[in-house]
């Protein structure tokens, strides 16, 4: 039982007592009313959604507060455009650090800082209190201010971008392209190299891609395969080893052509050169070596190793699959820590000897011997 | 064909048209009672999610936005007092200037209500509230809320 009220201390009227909070309390929750978020956005010109390397929107807004006015980006100039609020904290402790940059990169890059959501609720500030505000952080904000245009400032970055949150800026480059959006205390490195022209916006989108929220929804279409595939091991009955993993390589086909992105996710991965080398162990060695070269390589590795030493138990294993596997741990012990324990790495070096030797290349089983021999020797020593 | 995870099978129907991120780290919840025929409580909690902070009713103008609270006048019940909360954890803000209170994981404010009429009331209005996390802050929101006392 917690007892409630200690901290309206403030509120001298508010002395009664209150009640006990009964742990039996049962709370509904309380849907989101959507209409809030909606601003005066005008109707007859719709959201259009933007990414990263697209033609920065016109900055439109409502007035300049201070500096020189921003009309148009410029061909070969770099901006910086900030989103900030008065209530925000992040973004007002963000402002020195901002105004640094400008001087920093004067007569390269210009700097403008624009006030949003200062309509919400009862907190934001008029534009009078805003213009104070201002005006007392003097050199803090060492650049052009404005206020929003509430029905196009937003619409058009921040919502079109799909950016909720404060501070958030956008950098835009020599072509008049957004060249990269993100939270302003994180401007330093993409704006260096957008100014030396050594920034890949490519490069940064797919990196983006593979790293943003969408990841969640690709983990969790990777993961799908296992109850589908389970589904179907229980149909089969195990009896049938070659219809049974058919079947599975037609879930997985389907469900790479449905979302290509997870071709070679770490579940998808496992269970697609599990299948093949069942059916076609040439064809699971090639989906092995690809699976490496894509963004989850650092799950195929110990997955090669994994699968390869599970199917030993009841298949007939190719030389070529051995020697793929002997070259996976090579990978593995390659990313090991460079404290990791010797007996450990010694182990790693046996198996990988087995597998050359399995696989044909004495020479290259030796070698691994070797290193394995060693590794017992410094364990021995300890 | 192992290793099974059975932890991620329940989000797969929910998320399957997810497109942008949107956040919503804070979630509000209601619950009542009735303390006697003419009198009652109504309890309104907020879930932060962990690294968030919803700021006290108490935030000066200064500060971030505070949590407020708007009851619609009704002629079937009456407030009694103001709008209580727990005390608040407090950080100075040099930004601001001020001592700014707020809560983490999460809070229930509870407002006493008397009632005029016999029988189930229901208790309109809406509360505002900010939140902001270690590097960024979500503009304010206003939720409207409808809380039958039976």
């Amino acid at each position: 039982m917690m007892a409630l009220g200690a901290g309206a201390q403030n509120d001298t009227s508010v002395k009664a007592k209150t009640a006990q909070i009964d742990t039996s309390l049962k709370f509904t929750e309380i849907q989101k009313d959507s209409t809030a978020r909606v601003n005066s956005v005008k109707k007859e010109e719709p959201l259009v959604t933007r990414y990263m390397g697209d033609a920065a929107p016109q900055l439109r807004v409502k007035d300049w507060i201070k500096g020189k006015p921003i009309t148009n980006f410029e061909k070969g100039e770099v901006y910086v455009i900030d989103f900030w609020a008065t209530w925000c904290g992040w973004c007002i402790k963000g402002m020195p650090h901002l105004s640094e940059l400008a001087r920093k990169y004067k007569g390269k890059v210009t700097f403008a800082a624009v006030s949003v959501w200062e309509d919400r609720g009862t907190r934001g500030a008029t534009p009078e209190k805003l213009k104070a505000f201002v005006d007392g952080m003097g050199d803090k904000m060492d650049f052009s201010v404005a206020s929003e245009d509430t029905a196009f400032t937003q619409r058009d970055w921040l919502n079109a971008f799909h950016l909720d949150y404060i501070p958030v800026s956008f950098i835009i480059d020599g072509q008049g392209r957004v060249a990269w959006t993100g939270n302003s205390a994180h401007v330093d490195t993409a704006l260096q190299k957008i100014v030396n022209n050594t920034w890949d916006i490519e490069q940064e989108s797919a990196r983006r891609k593979y790293s943003d929220s969408s990841q969640n929804y690709l983990d969790t279409l990777d993961n799908s395969v296992i109850a589908k595939t389970k589904r179907l091991q229980l149909r089969s009955g195990n009896e049938n080893l070659q219809g049974f993993t058919d079947s599975i390589l037609v879930v997985i086909n389907d469900m790479v052509k449905k979302e290509p992105k997870i071709k070679y996710t770490p579940e998808m991965a496992s269970h697609t050169f599990a299948a093949l080398l069942i059916t076609d162990p040439h064809k699971a060695c090639e989906y092995a070596t690809e699976a490496m070269a894509s963004p989850y390589a650092q799950y195929a590795y110990g997955m090669v190793i994994e699968e390869i030493n599970f199917s030993l138990r009841y298949l007939t294993t190719p030389k070529e699959v051995y020697l793929l596997g002997a070259e996976c741990y090579q990978v593995k012990i390659d990313q090991s820590e460079p404290d990791e324990d010797a007996a450990y790495l010694a182990k790693q070096y046996q198996s990988m000897a087995d597998w050359y030797r399995l696989g044909g290349d004495k020479l290259k089983a030796i070698a691994a011997d070797k290193k394995a021999l060693k590794l017992w020797e410094k364990d021995a020593d300890k | 064909m192992k290793r099974i995870i059975l932890a991620f099978f329940v989000l797969l129907s929910v998320s399957s048209t997810l497109h942008a991120q949107v956040l919503r780290p804070v979630r509000w919840s209601y619950a009542a009672k009735r303390l006697s025929k003419t009198e009652a409580v109504v309890f309104i909690k907020a879930t932060i999610d962990e690294d968030w902070h919803l700021y006290s009713q108490t935030v000066p103008d200064r500060g971030p936005t505070r949590t407020s609270f708007a009851f619609s006048p009704s002629k079937n019940y009456a407030l009694i007092g103001t709008t209580l909360e727990p005390k608040p954890l407090t950080r100075f803000e040099k930004v601001f200037g001020i001592e700014v209170a707020y809560f983490e994981n999460s809070v229930i404010f509870q407002q006493k209500i008397k009632l005029n009429v016999n029988g189930p009331v229901t208790v309109n209005g809406s509360l505002e509230y900010m939140t902001c996390n270690d590097e960024k802050c979500l503009p304010p929101e206003t939720v409207s809320f409808s809380i039958m006392i039976k």
